[in-house]
């Protein structure tokens, strides 16, 4: 059996006078990025913030009575009045095979059942990838993953990130500020020749150890060859970034327009600054997928609050509360100034980067245990979504999925079905 | 096999049917597992369902489309079980039936869910069934950092890779350990940095030329030389300001006392009546006579500030500091504004390697017991970042000073710096709330015990011995063969007796080739090679060759690497290699005999630890800080020392053949000296875990008396008898409750009401859809509430409500009565524990399939029902010998065969 991955065919990359570089079926893919060439029109972005253990139920979500474009701004999302024509709250939507209080970022992008892959846990692929297979062509990251080193206690349950690939395995995600800039916009240190030879020699690695794979798999029982299949997946990972990094060989990296994180902040800081990473991958068109597992344990820290985060979820009226209304308030706080970066950021054809962005923040908990009514706030125009409106669902047991075939359609994915998806949400389409 | 729901006659015009039967019980007996997968659901439930549910919910057009009279009995498929879910969660709801639908009553519903949750959760086990089917899985973290430990003497810096477990499984089960591209590569960088780091690939010659560790440096400094020499000029500063300010304020006194003054002083004086002191910044700013420059400050507000607010906190505590004994010869370590950490470096200089750390150090002689300990380890930037390696007990005297002695590693990446300080909590604001509870109390800060005479750091240190020794690559002449040679050496050692592939062999050598004609160094391209090779399958993979359904024998050396694993996460040694090789690992004698030698190794205490932690879910521990007010003794420290506690207690069980019963009930406790004070167990000290005889009256002895487990059953602030008796029930009686229901109400009509205990769980209890689990968890929590939430006993508990003099207190005395699940009443906590220590079955049972997953990487299944009732057999012919347990685990046929 060939095992070895089938690589996409390699595309000729033209280099003309150093600027002008030409993909034949991507012809959107340079200009970006480069001041010589005009844009055409704007490419669509996703942008995913997942909040581990949810929100204050009863002060982050409107007033179900209250609807529509003018309902009443709730009290945890005061500090985004300024934004209110540019998002939205959509409330009813939910996992239907959720079933683990504290995992908020697991299953919140797939909505798989734990149990269906046969044994006591099993994952699917997350929407954010289904999006990058569309959105990820033509840049030079098809997807990015942020998460932070302060995920074990803030609620997301197992998991590398909030992506999950086609096999249903984590992806894993770059875990500090530092790590994510120097991805991003990181020197390489090298010059382009020595880049080549850098990644032929990763080329050789890779050689070097698929050899020991098939030697080692041609004794090994059929069974232990579909364990050692996800060694062979995570090499074909590799080839397909490596063909990618080749066509980008020949261009520098963006600059970032951002000071280069000195050292690893926690907290409020920490997201603060990965918010300011998110929008320069987007302004320089390095990225157009980003999900970032926020932290939360680290942030109560850093607002000088003394209490666990999942003791915080289990809020009751006195500190707990307190602290849960001050964590939404301080979220919605750095959310608008998300929106602020994006909206100031313009894009091709006059537009802003809000305008294609849609940024969606939410987790599979709402609060406590709650793991109905997911909280749900989508932001931009990116996947055509209404923006500045409270919607309430009328099944209250609408699947999340509904929404991710929904955004996934608005991104221009070619996809009729997601998850458990039974079908898209008319009612917020713009 | 299906639920057919007939109209046959009665008012519902419903009446179930049967073809078979269903819903099994929730623990098939061994004896007829293999069949007992289907059981019964008794018809006055199942009437139930017909009752309510079968008028809407049955024939060709169901309402919502949920049809239940052909929905299949057996819970045997994701499909079903999703479907009985679904029921399951709108009973606990409330959503169904609905309201104007007649309700059932609550003794039916609450014994139809018991029945139905408790069928969910064998049903979970029947389809998570994976088979037993034994495959390759990767190495985990642990074991990954332990298994280059062993090949090349340098411990890794595994920070990068992800950190297994998780999922509910233990972190050994291959299921759960994945492999990804950013995991790849991150096993190069890991590889590669190890390998260096090991000086793997120097040429023969320079390797063998002078090392610098063959020098072994020392560095001793004198703590109060810097230390007290600070110390003494900010007390001169701060008496000397509060000196200024009593003569500045004199001045403005007297000034306010002119008679062109005293309207506008009698003014501000009654305006500042509630704070005197802002008078005279007031006065310096409006009026400015006297002049302030003379007395030393800029401002009024400077005055206030550094003339009186700060020096009056601080000369005291100088004051007191100052007339501490030994003050002369030694520091002490405080809080601020004293000493709070003593920080040393390793000198920028000196090689990665081993050291020593030395602190001639004494406690006060009426230093409280539980302040005579300090906490070792990575200073931080500020005192919540303290990283804390170690925690010690301070037994020297200031007649009589000990030495304390750390060994540390250090690698080239890691932090160089190291400090020390008395034990307290890694939180922000601790030491201000420390300060000013201290000050308000005795107007002075806290006043230290801990008495350092000199600190020294010595080295780098030859390692223990190490058999096989750490790879040494060193290559005489650098041509091709000698590379092969070098590499293929390499490989064999890394694969564990695997198969080392010519074409792999090939690779690696071209590899290095290339590198080499790249322009690499050859060190660095032999670097660059060999760090391929820690990122192979056969490295990262643990695991045998096999054929689908041919099951055969392990040979000796797949036996050798599969108790190593087992026993130490990490490779055999040369010894149980040796054994393997020589086939002598067939002979159930030497098997059994390395069985035991593997477990009175020190390089078993990982297994212990992470066993015992996964197997009881103590990583709970972590979910909540604990509060300083509530519990002050129960920090950073005391929490580790109370895990450990745990892992100690089975390991000194396994070590000497106890019966897993002293882990239910004991005569003595497995304690160092923080944890004794803690207990309040007098003339135990040091760091060392140790068996100590306790009394009845001491509550102590058992799993059951453990702070480390107490402590998980709250919230760091409170008891939950709730968690307690899931727990117990999970853990320790393998009776498992049913997870709790998602999407239930919290009670928030509750809040703000003076409730005791067990009133307000009553309450969490009286819904019908509650009470059939509560009934049974709740009992055994109140059990456990002469236990704090930081595991400290106490005979009353008391809830308050608002705050200051308006404080509503309730308190009451604590009543521990109860029952268990199958009748057994207890009247204290004594008692509860001799119920439970009566019932070793469940108990005996988890710790097999424990070991059995944790051994086999794989999920116990059904099917493994009657080798874990084998293995539970064989262990009660030795009285249930925890010993015997790990020997059957090792001597059963699945450990042994591919």
């Amino acid at each position: 059996m060939n095992r070895r991955p089938h690589l996409p065919h390699r595309r000729q990359v033209l280099r003309a006078a150093g600027v002008s570089l030409a993909l034949p079926f991507l012809p959107s893919a340079v200009r970006r990025g480069f001041a010589a060439e005009q844009p055409v029109a704007a490419a669509k972005r996703l942008v995913v913030l997942s909040l581990g253990y949810g929100v204050t139920s009863e002060s982050w979500f409107p007033d179900r009575s209250s609807v529509g474009p003018d309902y009443v701004l709730p009290a945890g999302l005061a500090p985004l009045q300024r934004h209110r024509q540019r998002f939205s709250i959509i409330q009813g939507l939910s996992h239907k095979h959720s079933n683990e209080a504290h995992w908020g970022s697991t299953f919140y992008l797939t909505g798989a059942n734990r149990y269906a892959g046969g044994g006591m846990f099993s994952n699917t692929v997350s929407m954010d990838q289904v999006a990058a297979e569309t959105l990820g062509k033509e840049t030079r990251f098809s997807s990015l993953q942020f998460t932070s080193r302060d995920v074990v206690e803030s609620g997301h349950g197992p998991g590398l990130s909030l992506a999950w690939d086609r096999q249903g395995k984590p992806l894993a995600g770059l875990d500090t500020p530092v790590a994510a800039y120097a991805r991003l916009f990181g020197d390489e240190g090298a010059s382009q020749q020595e880049r080549a030879e850098m990644l032929a020699d990763q080329r050789s690695i890779l050689d070097v150890v698929l050899s020991d794979a098939k030697s080692f798999e041609r004794r090994l029982s059929a069974h232990d060859r579909r364990k050692l299949d996800e060694y062979f997946q995570s090499i074909r990972g590799i080839e397909v970034r490596l063909a990618k990094e080749k066509e980008w060989l020949g261009r520098p990296k963006p600059k970032p327009g951002l000071a280069e994180p000195g050292e690893t902040l926690a907290g409020e800081q920490e997201m603060r600054l990965m918010y300011d990473i998110i929008v320069a991958a987007l302004r320089t068109d390095s990225t157009r997928v980003i999900t970032y597992r926020q932290p939360l344990d680290s942030l109560l820290r850093s607002m000088e609050i003394d209490m666990k985060a999942h003791d915080m979820s289990h809020y009751d009226p006195g500190p707990k509360l307190d602290a849960s209304r001050r964590r939404d308030l301080k979220q919605s706080d750095m959310l608008a100034a998300l929106l602020d970066s994006l909206e100031r950021t313009p894009d091709a054809d006059g537009t802003t980067l809000l305008d294609n962005t849609v940024v969606v923040m939410g987790s599979n908990i709402r609060s406590s245990h709650h793991l109905d009514n997911c909280p749900t706030l989508v932001a931009g125009g990116g996947a055509g979504i209404l923006q500045g409106r409270h919607t309430v669902l009328a099944a209250k047991q609408t699947p999340l999925c509904n929404l991710w075939l929904t955004l996934l359609q608005g991104l221009g994915a070619d996809v009729t079905s997601f998850g458990d998806s039974t079908a898209t949400i008319p009612e917020i389409i713009a | 096999m299906t639920l057919r729901l007939t109209t046959l006659c009665g008012p519902a015009g419903l009446a179930l049917v049967f073809g078979c039967a269903l819903l099994m019980p929730l623990r098939p007996q061994p004896a007829v597992a293999a069949e007992a997968v289907v059981a019964a659901l008794p018809a006055t439930q199942t009437a139930f369902l017909a009752r309510h549910c079968g008028a809407c919910h049955s024939g060709e057009s169901p309402d919502s489309g949920v049809r239940l009279d052909t929905l299949p009995l057996e819970i045997a498929t994701n499909e079903s079980a999703d479907r009985w879910q679904k029921v399951l969660n709108v009973l606990n709801s409330g959503e169904m039936p609905p309201e104007d639908e007649p309700q059932p009553s609550a003794a039916d519903k609450a014994a139809f869910l018991e029945t139905l949750a408790k069928s969910m959760v064998a049903a979970r086990r029947v389809i998570g069934d994976q088979g037993r089917l034994l495959t390759i899985r990767r190495l985990n973290r642990r074991e990954y950092q332990n298994t280059v430990e062993d090949l090349l003497g340098v411990v890794p810096d595994v920070s990068e890779l992800p950190a297994d477990g998780g999922a509910g499984a233990f972190d050994t089960v291959g299921s759960t350990l994945y492999m990804s591209s950013d995991q790849f590569e991150a096993y190069l960088r890991a590889g590669l940095k190890a390998i260096r780091e090991a000086g793997l690939g120097i040429a023969k010659d320079a390797a063998e030329a002078g090392h610098p560790s063959d020098t072994i440096q020392k560095l001793h400094k004198e703590v109060e030389e810097p230390v007290n020499r600070h110390f003494r000029k900010w007390w001169e500063f701060s008496e000397d300001s509060l000196a200024r300010y009593g003569q500045w304020t004199a001045a403005v006194d007297e000034a306010a006392a002119r008679p062109e003054h005293v309207a506008q002083a009698g003014e501000l004086r009654k305006k500042w009546a509630h704070c005197p002191e802002r008078f005279y910044v007031e006065w310096g700013r409006l009026v400015g006579e006297p002049k302030i420059a003379p007395f030393g400050f800029k401002t009024g507000g400077d005055a206030d500030y550094n003339g009186r607010s700060k020096p009056t906190k601080h000369a005291p505590t100088f004051r007191k500091y100052f007339a501490l004994p030994a003050v002369d010869s030694g520091a002490y370590l405080g809080i601020p504004p004293l000493h709070s950490v003593e920080m040393n470096d390793v000198p920028a200089g000196w090689p990665a390697g081993r050291y020593v750390f030395r602190y001639r150090i004494a406690a006060l002689d009426d230093a409280p017991p539980l302040r005579r300990f300090v906490q070792f380890g990575f200073p931080g930037t500020s005192p919540d970042s303290f990283e804390i390696f170690s925690t010690h007990e301070v037994t020297g005297t200031l007649a009589s000073p000990q030495v304390l002695e750390i060994p540390v590693t250090i690698s080239k990446a890691s932090g160089r710096r190291f400090g020390i300080r008395e034990r307290r909590r890694i939180m922000r604001g601790t030491e201000n709330d420390m300060f000013f509870e201290s000050f308000r109390a005795h107007g002075h800060g806290p006043l230290p015990v801990l008495w350092v005479d000199w600190v020294e750091i010595e080295g780098p240190l030859a390692g223990p011995a190490v058999d096989p020794p750490p790879a040494q690559i060193r290559v005489a002449t650098q041509d091709r063969a000698a590379v092969k040679a070098a590499v293929e050496d390499f490989a064999r050692g890394a694969f564990r007796g695997g198969d080392v592939s010519d074409d792999f062999i090939e690779g690696l050598v071209g590899f290095h080739e290339r590198r080499m004609v790249k322009g690499d160094s050859f060190t660095d391209a032999l670097q660059h090679t060999l760090a391929i090779v820690l990122a192979s399958p056969q490295f990262l993979y643990v695991g045998e060759p096999g054929v689908e359904g041919a099951p055969r024998p392990l040979s000796g050396r797949e036996l050798a690497n599969r108790l190593a694993y087992f026993l130490w996460s990490r490779p055999p040694d040369a010894e149980l290699v040796a054994l393997g090789d020589a086939g002598e690992l067939a002979k159930p004698r030497e098997l059994a005999r390395q069985v035991e030698r593997l477990l009175a190794s020190p390089k078993a205490d990982d297994f212990f630890a992470s066993f015992i932690d996964q197997w009881l879910g103590l990583e709970r521990l972590d979910f909540f800080q604990f509060d300083r007010t509530l519990h002050p003794e129960f920090d950073d420290s005391m929490k580790l020392a109370a895990r450990r506690e745990v892992s100690e207690s089975f390991a000194l069980l396994a070590r000497e053949g106890g019966s897993l019963r002293q882990l239910l009930d004991a005569e003595y406790v497995v304690v160092n000296g923080l944890l004794a004070a803690y207990y309040g167990l007098e003339g135990v000290h040091g760091d060392a875990f140790r068996k100590i005889p306790v009394s009845s009256a001491s509550h102590r002895g058992g799993l059951l008396g453990m702070a480390g487990i107490l402590a998980m059953g709250g919230n760091g602030m409170h008891t939950s008898p709730v968690e307690r008796g899931a727990w117990v029930l999970r853990k320790v009686l393998d009776d498992p409750p049913p997870p709790p229901p998602p999407n239930i109400p919290q009670l928030s009509r509750l809040d703000g009401q003076l409730l005791t205990v067990r009133e307000r769980v009553a309450m969490h209890a009286e819904a019908a859809q509650c009470v059939s689990c509560h009934r049974r968890i709740d009992p055994i929590g109140f059990g456990l509430e002469n236990f704090d939430a930081a595991g400290l006993w106490r005979t009353t508990d008391r809830v308050t409500r608002g705050a200051g003099a308006k404080m509503e207190v309730r308190e009451w005395d604590i009543d521990p009565s109860g029952e268990l699940p199958d009748g057994a009443a207890f009247a204290s906590f004594d008692e509860l524990k001799a119920c439970v220590a009566a019932r070793p079955e469940g108990f005996s049972r988890r710790l097999a399939e424990g070991l059995i997953e944790y051994a086999l990487g794989r999920r116990a299944s059904i099917a493994d029902d009657e080798l874990i009732a084998g293995i539970v057999a064989r262990a009660a012919k030795e009285d249930l010998s925890v010993r015997a347990f790990i020997q059957a685990v090792v001597a059963s046929k699945e450990f042994q065969t591919k």
